[in-house]
């Protein structure tokens, strides 16, 4: 261990002497001694770190929190005492030649009340009591609570108003976020800004390296983000290095494994036969199995598909500075594997932020990440194992695949994953360079470049399988796609900041200037020479029956920005912004959108009649209003573009001759979607702060959203134009409370948040009435419609009304024609006598009433405990793929409850394959609800005295579980269905389960 | 030091306003830097600037011929099926839209009727696009007047549809501006008038046919442009004008009828002598050149995973005269032999199947799927132009010159040969099943003759295919083959010796057929036996399509008659029956005047408001739309 730490001090000296230019002759005589302690609790703090300004001369505490500066020139100084946690103390001390002065200091625990936190805002920082919009933070230790790879997925439960919904529990997959609901039909994902970067993927950013995320809710916030803004920001920042700290190595690392959540109850091999049978005679064929008690208990596949699969994180970081430079350095390498076969998530990377502190007015710095990605993507079994006929044996006496085609179309999973190659990597470079002057005491100029680069690419080959008539290919086929992407964004701002007696203002106003370009190329071959991964080169393959392909777009934009903070007494805060923001996106009318906000704050706890009152620590009451934009439309939509291929044949030869024209009608006077929101926050602290709430109400009414309103045909464009026309409404309350104290040794803290969402689409465009979507992979047409007056992408279909006992209900009606006695009876909506399609009327929303979360922490002495909770109430979830079936597919066990003569059932149907039983219908739907153990830890830091007799600051171990256990009504793998479509989601199609995961972790500071 | 500081200050204030300065104005001078041009595509800022583009243009504007909506199901239903040379084929519930346009069951509802409309206004859009943009081009005056000429062509074609299809329809000669999106109805007089001044400024700039370079086979040619406006003056009565337009064609010794009708239909006879414009067609391996007009007439089941609609009724098959080979050229029956050795297969779900054989395309020509059918669609050809001539001279009283005409046509039908043996399948089938002893039950399929003989020994097999439920008990029937070995002892091995030895009996005469039959019968033990006999049977000759000798009315019938033969299945009759003012006659389910136009898409009605206004009888159904126009 001393040896690791040894080389460890050796790696930081090196990196600093790389970074230190001209180092300082020391040619002294004097030494400072001394021990430094916690103020309150007199222990000695070792690793602290003392030194005398101006100079390179210093030292850190020991275990016992005594330090030694040797050879120190004569002189005065400042002793400067500093340690993270604690606030920085100082001591004059006056040095001569051959003497050894004694410096003690106590430091004070940098306890920041809720009040007294700096909370980053667009461009800048404020603090939190002056702040006037909704903002909340998290920070660093709330991202890594969570062992995930993914900074998005870490914040699931953890900040009111947003609702991060996993898509696929795929490792490294892309959770789906919404912030405040949904604010439009298009794209409704927030707008990322890291390091000062806009962007729309993180998936680069390693938790770690994560000092704060701060989600930006109102418009008073989000404004300044202009035509960006109205799906909420997400601000994320990473640590940066600190000034005047001797190095500060830490290692983490955790090694773990997923397993599948929550397996679904599928029927076993003899409750299949029982029920193909009984399938066979409802729909009269002959029964597939002579004695269905014979087949045993059979495969389930969901175990053969399924797997244990271990997750591991090692992260190495350097982090500190020198008087003119601070520092943070780290690698990371992290791999999860996924609980299917074939998909996992790696990822290396490298992160280099700095900070040149050149003079008392100049700063510049970088902020550099690098990182390369193994992303493979998983083979579709979900729903295939869900499907798949469980009295089938994976292989067969040989050894081979066995057909899994006999009776079911779903196939054989095992083989769907034997045969699935699929190769995916990817490199990303992410840097920040910034300089920043402040002149003239109350002036800031900064000028900031950032550049994003990357490059991916994605193999996908097909190798020539037989399994069974259904599941083969005859043919082996490779196809390479490469990705590059390259986004440049350079801010220069200017910041004014004074005091004026009793008023305070900030005035910041910056330009703002960003180009984004993608290109695809990609190529296809067949008949490759081979399987084997060193053939999948598309020289490999025939010429003939190639494609290629390559495609580009960017997109720019120029900002004008501007901010005024005013503080008036304290207690009176005014915040306005104002963002013209011109965009490529748009038509050249429509260049420049202006994205003003208002806010107002009063501070009642700073008023003579609250000041002083014991139990009130803070009170704040704020209001905002402001207009913010979605632009996330598709690069050109104001510019007709030519149509190619649209070719025509001419010549003996009869030879293809190109054709093209504007056939695609293009809205020139197309523009982003406007927000309007306004925002009503209060903000208290009882008991000196000890309990701190929060609560907003909001109400945000999203114009101008771009759809595709129809136009008569005989106009002749093939497709109608988008133009800006629906309106949707958002309400709702967002709240959180925190509650922390102690009790002897044992310190504690409750945080509960939750937020409310009213979802109503206003106004879809003159013309249009409704949109459906949904429609599923068995044709039983949509299942869900989004319509004015209700939920976005609200559920449609029929309303069930129990089970037909016998042919006198079904001659009593109401009926569809045909029903059997054992089929559903649907409510005759319309009381027209008969049902149609006209009974069917809207039965549920994906939409969740309340979203909440739960978080505990407590210590006692070295042991800590942590545990946060989410959960939902009040979405329905669509069970889609219940529906899906064409042949005798495997039943979820509730089909064994199944009607099969009078009086056995009056809720799930008799066993049939298609027809009156298979419409969409609240059959499918089941409540949403859930509450979930997000994450539970257990950790114990070992005694200082016995860590520093290894060099260590500090040891921690842990024992992490993550998604435990989850109670829900809903009978799927996970009850978190999510899609990135707005007017089809909530339907469970099979995603990639999610999964639990168990871990144990060790955290080392040196 | 101090005064470094200062300067550091001052320099930087100093390079902070005026970089944010400077952004400014670069912001505002130059917009430039927020006009991203799309990446790898043409916008409206790049096209129609040189001749390539203007040639692309009015490629594209070919382009939409081959499209889905324009000629191929819901165009089929509305031509063929709605007629009665044609039934839906297919399934009995396969697109069932298809069948109400088959027995005047539709509504304004009907996708037959919105998916037409939108094609041919895509088309005319296209059109459009290239008839006001190409004359701003700096390019040769010649081909700039040829490509204008080509689309005034596509655009007449395109609205020559409309009109007769719906009659009146919004009348739109450049792309729309938002502010016009909302149109009225012009009258039918006006479209027509539009059709006749864009095909006559067709005529004028466009090459004859030989004019053209032969890598442009296919384009519009001056010919295409008078036969068009033939037809079109022919539909308004304008007769003495139709006659001449005509007669231009026929002067320009441009176009002859070819030799073997049945020639014209193959890939080979594409662009043959008597074709004046196809909707050109190919089958490529990367596929984008053909059409699915094949596909869906095509046979349904293995032999060519047709779909196997838009079949022939047997009112068409018996409105063949005796013995005319152009039956044989038109109808696809089950067995029927194919190129490639194979026939076609029965496909049990299809009562009463036969197939255009016009539109038939064998499985191995599809290179790049089935969707993609590499067979020109034969849209006016130089029979059709003779036709038409007949008609128009009859109205103006040129008796002669009207039979001479119709004659030509008839002539070419018979190949050279005068004498036919009179045996329709109807004839043979009695003649057969009372040999047989067969009951006389309905449901009994027709004849089909094999061109080419299938195997060794055996020559001009009339197979007939029996589809009735097996007696109980007792020896069934299913097939019998019969083979004509021998015409009055001459040996006949292919159909052309069949045919000429028929011919050599002359008409009047009798010929006496040796004929082998091959019975196949399921016994009592359910095995299937095949058996062979000889039979001998006495027919008598008679003249193959005689001239028309006819005056009067009985002229004109013959006319219209030699119309409906020779246009088979060539999406021509439905609008000849209106046209005639036959359709309520002869169309079951016809209500006149009500379907003497088709309903106005009920969608569009909806989208204007109720600006664009129902055919009559067709109901309104305009009130939602009007609401949200005034919203």
């Amino acid at each position: 261990m001393k040896q690791l730490r040894s080389a460890m001090r050796i790696v930081g000296i090196y990196i600093l002497a790389l970074l230190i230019a001209g180092p300082v002759l020391a040619q002294g005589s004097g030494t400072v001694t001394g021990t430094v302690t916690d103020a309150q609790t007199g222990d000695p703090l070792p690793g602290a770190n003392v030194y005398l300004q101006g100079t390179n001369a210093g030292s850190a505490t020991d275990q016992n929190g005594r330090y030694r500066i040797l050879n120190a020139p004569p002189g005065s100084y400042t002793l400067i005492c500093s340690y993270i946690g604690y606030q920085q103390a100082s001591q004059s001390i006056t040095l001569q030649s051959g003497e050894t002065v004694q410096a003690n200091f106590a430091l004070q625990s940098k306890a920041v009340t809720g009040e007294e936190q700096v909370v980053v805002v667009g461009y800048g920082t404020q603090k939190k009591r002056d702040l006037t919009g909704s903002v909340s933070k998290l920070d660093g230790a709330g991202i890594n609570e969570i062992p995930t790879p993914r900074v998005d997925q870490a914040l699931q439960g953890k900040i009111s108003g947003v609702q991060v919904t996993p898509e696929s529990g795929k490792p490294g997959s892309q959770p789906v976020i919404r912030i405040r609901g949904i604010g439009t039909l298009n794209n409704a994902s927030p707008l990322f800004v890291v390091d000062g970067l806009l962007t729309d993927d993180i998936s680069f950013l390693n938790p770690q390296n994560i000092e704060s995320v701060e989600v930006l809710k109102d418009a008073s916030a989000t404004a300044i983000y202009g035509s960006r803004g109205a799906n909420g920001v997400i601000i994320i920042t990473t640590k940066k290095g600190i000034r005047n700290q001797k190095p500060i190595f830490n290692f983490t690392a955790y090694r773990g494994w997923n397993q599948i959540m929550h397996p679904i109850d599928l029927t076993n091999a003899q409750e299949y036969a029982t029920l193909a049978n009984e399938l066979a005679d409802n729909e009269g064929f002959p029964e597939p199995f002579d004695d269905p008690q014979s087949v045993g208990t059979g495969t389930d596949w969901q175990q053969v598909v399924y797997r244990a699969a271990p997750t591991q994180n090692y992260n190495i970081s350097a982090r500190g500075g020198s008087e003119s430079i601070a520092y943070d350095l780290s690698v990371n390498f992290t791999k999860e594997t996924g609980i299917i076969r074939k998909s996992d998530y790696q990822r290396v990377s490298a992160r280099l932020n700095n900070d040149y502190y050149l003079t008392d007015h100049v700063t510049v710095g970088h902020n550099l990440s690098w990182n390369y990605i193994i992303d493979k993507s998983a083979p579709s079994v979900v729903t295939m194992a869900y499907h798949a006929d469980p009295t089938i044996a994976p292989r067969n006496a040989q050894g081979n695949f066995s057909n899994a085609n006999v009776r079911s179309s779903a196939g054989n999973p095992e083989a769907a994953i034997f045969y699935h190659r699929n190769d995916n990597f990817g490199y990303r470079g992410v840097g920040n360079f910034f300089g920043q002057v402040d002149f003239l005491k109350k002036f800031m100029f900064k000028s900031s470049f950032n550049v994003d680069l990357s490059q991916s690419q994605t193999k996908n080959f097909l190798p020539i399988y037989t399994v069974s008539p259904t599941q083969q290919n005859t043919q082996s086929a490779l196809s390479v796609d490469k990705l590059r992407q390259q986004n440049w964004l350079w801010e220069n701002t200017l910041r004014f900041r004074d005091t004026l007696n009793v008023q305070r203002f900030e005035v910041l106003a910056g330009v703002t200037a960003q180009q984004y370009t993608q290109e695809a190329f990609g190529g296809r071959r067949v008949n490759m020479i081979g399987q084997d991964k060193s053939l999948w080169y598309l020289n490999a393959g025939d010429t003939e029956g190639q494609s290629n392909s390559n495609s580009a777009y960017s997109w720019s934009m120029l900002s004008y920005l501007a901010r005024l903070n005013y503080a008036l007494m304290d207690r009176y805060l005014l915040t306005a912004t104002i963002r013209a923001d011109g965009s490529s996106r748009f038509g050249a009318d429509n260049r420049f959108g202006y994205f003003p906000s208002f806010a107002l704050g009063w501070r009642l706890s700073e008023e003579p009649f609250l000041r002083d009152n014991p139990f009130i620590s803070n009170l704040k009451l704020r209001g905002s209003w402001g207009i913010m934009g979605n632009d996330k439309i598709s690069p050109y939509p104001g510019r007709p573009i030519v149509t190619g291929n649209l070719n025509a044949v001419f010549g003996p030869d009869e030879s293809l001759n190109y054709g093209g024209s504007l056939t695609a009608l293009a809205n020139p006077d197309v523009r982003w979607e406007e927000a309007a929101q306004s925002n009503l926050g209060l903000e208290i602290g009882l008991l000196n702060d000890r309990i701190t709430g929060e609560i907003d109400l909001y109400r945000k009414e999203t114009r101008d959203i771009l759809v595709e309103v129809p136009i008569p045909a005989y106009i002749g464009v093939n497709s109608p134009p988008f133009v800006n026309a629906a309106s949707v409404r958002n309400t709702g309350i967002d709240f959180q409370a925190n509650y922390s104290s102690r009790w002897g040794n044992l310190k504690y803290n409750l945080g509960v948040l939750g937020s409310t969402v009213h979802n109503e689409v206003l106004n879809l465009g003159r013309g249009k009435e409704e949109i459906l979507g949904g429609g599923l992979p068995n044709q039983i047409s949509f299942t869900t419609k989004t319509m004015v007056g209700h939920p976005i992408g609200a559920f449609f279909g029929y309303k069930t009304d129990g089970i037909f006992q016998n042919q006198q209900e079904i001659d009593a009606g109401p009926t569809r024609g045909g029903e059997h006695p054992g089929d559903i009876r649907y409510v005759d909506v319309n009381k027209d006598g008969v049902i149609t399609a006209d009974d069917r009327t809207f039965i549920g929303s994906p939409i969740p009433d309340f979203t909440y979360g739960i978080n505990l922490g407590a210590s006692f002495k070295g042991f800590d405990l942590s545990a946060s909770f989410n959960g939902q109430v009040g979405n329905k979830i669509f069970n889609g793929k219940r529906t899906l079936r064409f042949n005798i597919e495997n039943w979820e066990q509730q089909t064994m409850n199944r009607w099969h003569g009078e009086g056995t059932s009056t809720t799930e149907p008799r066993v049939t394959t298609s027809g009156n039983n298979w419409l969409p219908s609240d059959r499918f739907l089941q409540d949403g609800s859930f509450f979930k153990l997000r994450n539970i830890q257990i950790g114990y830091t070992l005694p200082i005295h016995f860590t520093t007799k290894f060099n260590m600051t500090k040891l921690r171990v842990y024992l992490n579980g993550t998604n435990l256990f989850v109670n829900t009504p809903y009978t799927g793998y996970t009850p978190e269905i999510a899609g990135q479509s707005i007017i089809a989601n909530g339907i469970d199609l099979g995603a990639y389960p999610i999964s639990t995961t168990y871990s144990f972790g060790v955290q080392a500071t040196f | 030091m101090r005064y470094i500081r200062v300067l550091i200050n001052r320099l930087s204030l100093t390079a902070g306003i005026s970089v944010l300065a400077a952004l400014m104005l670069w912001g505002c001078k130059e917009p430039k830097f927020l006009e991203q041009p799309p990446l790898g595509q043409m916008t409206s800022d790049n096209f129609f600037q040189n001749a390539d583009q203007a040639i692309w243009a009015t490629n594209a504007t070919y382009n939409q011929l081959r499209n889905w909506s324009v000629h191929v199901f819901a165009w089929l239903g509305m031509t063929d099926i709605a007629s009665d040379d044609a039934r839906k084929g297919s399934t009995p519930t396969d697109a069932s839209f298809l069948l109400q346009l088959d027995d005047f069951s539709f509504d304004p509802g009907n996708i037959a009727f919105s998916t037409t409309w939108q094609g041919y206004f895509q088309g005319i859009y296209r059109a459009n696009l290239a008839i006001e943009n190409i004359p701003g081009i700096d390019m040769d005056s010649q081909l700039k007047a040829r490509l204008i000429g080509e689309n005034k062509f596509l655009r007449a074609y395109f609205y020559f549809f409309l009109v007769r299809a719906y009659g009146g329809v919004p009348l739109i000669t450049q792309p729309l501006r938002p502010s016009e999106y909302i149109q009225a109805r012009a009258p039918a007089d006006s479209v027509y008038a539009l059709i006749e001044r864009d095909l006559q400024d067709a005529a004028d700039v466009l090459p004859l046919k030989s004019e053209y370079a032969s890598s442009n086979l296919g384009r519009a040619t001056r010919g295409a442009a008078q036969g068009l406006l033939a037809k079109v003056y022919l539909f308004e009565g304008k007769y003495q004008d139709a006659y001449d337009q005509a007669q231009n064609v026929m002067t320009s010794m441009e176009y002859s009828l070819l030799d073997n009708y049945d020639k014209i239909f193959t890939r080979e006879g594409e662009n043959s002598s008597g074709s004046i414009f196809e909707v050109q067609a190919t089958s490529l391996e990367t596929g984008e050149g053909g059409t699915q007009y094949n596909q869906v007439q095509g046979v349904r089941g293995p032999t060519n995973l047709g779909w196997g609609f838009n079949d022939p009724t047997t009112n068409l098959e018996t409105a063949f005269e005796p013995g005319d080979p152009r039956q044989e050229a038109t109808i696809l029956y089950v067995w029927e032999p194919i190129p490639g050795g194979e026939a076609v297969l029965d496909n049990t779900n299809i009562n009463g199947e036969m197939y255009n054989q016009k539109s038939f395309i064998p499985r191995d020509q599809f290179l790049a799927g089935f969707n993609d059918g590499p067979g020109n669609i034969r849209r006016l050809r130089y029979s059709d132009i003779l036709l038409m001539a007949a008609e128009a001279a009859y109205h103006l009283g040129n008796t002669g010159e009207a039979q001479s005409l119709v004659n030509q046509v008839r002539a070419r039908a018979r190949n050279g040969r005068a004498a036919t043996l009179g045996i329709t399948a109807e004839d043979l089938a009695d003649t057969l099943k009372s040999a047989l002893h067969m009951p006389n039950v309905p449901g009994v399929l027709a004849r089909r003759v094999n061109a080419n003989g299938p195997a060794a020994g055996l020559v001009q097999p009339f197979r007939w295919h029996w589809k009735a439920p097996p007696p109980a008990g007792g020896i069934t029937v299913l097939d019998s083959i019969d083979i004509i070995q021998s015409v009055n002892g001459s040996d006949v091995t292919t159909r052309a010796e069949y045919l000429d030895a028929v011919n050599t009996v002359g008409a009047g005469g009798t010929a006496t057929l040796d004929i082998l039959r091959a019975v196949q019968t399921v016994n009592a033990q359910d095995s299937v036996v095949t058996s062979t006999q000889n039979v001998q049977e006495n027919v008598t000759a008679a003249d193959l399509l005689p001239d028309v000798t006819a005056t009067g009315q009985a002229l004109l019938d013959a006319i219209w008659h030699e119309r409906r033969v020779e246009l088979a299945m060539e999406q021509q009759r439905f609008f000849d029956l209106r046209r005639e003012g036959r359709a309520a006659d002869l169309l079951a389910g016809y209500q006149s005047p009500k379907n003497d136009l088709y309903p106005i898409p009920l969608s569009e009605i909806d989208l204007t408001g109720g600006v664009l206004e129902q055919n009559p009888d067709y109901g309104t159904g305009a009130a939602k739309g009007l609401l949200r126009l005034v919203q």
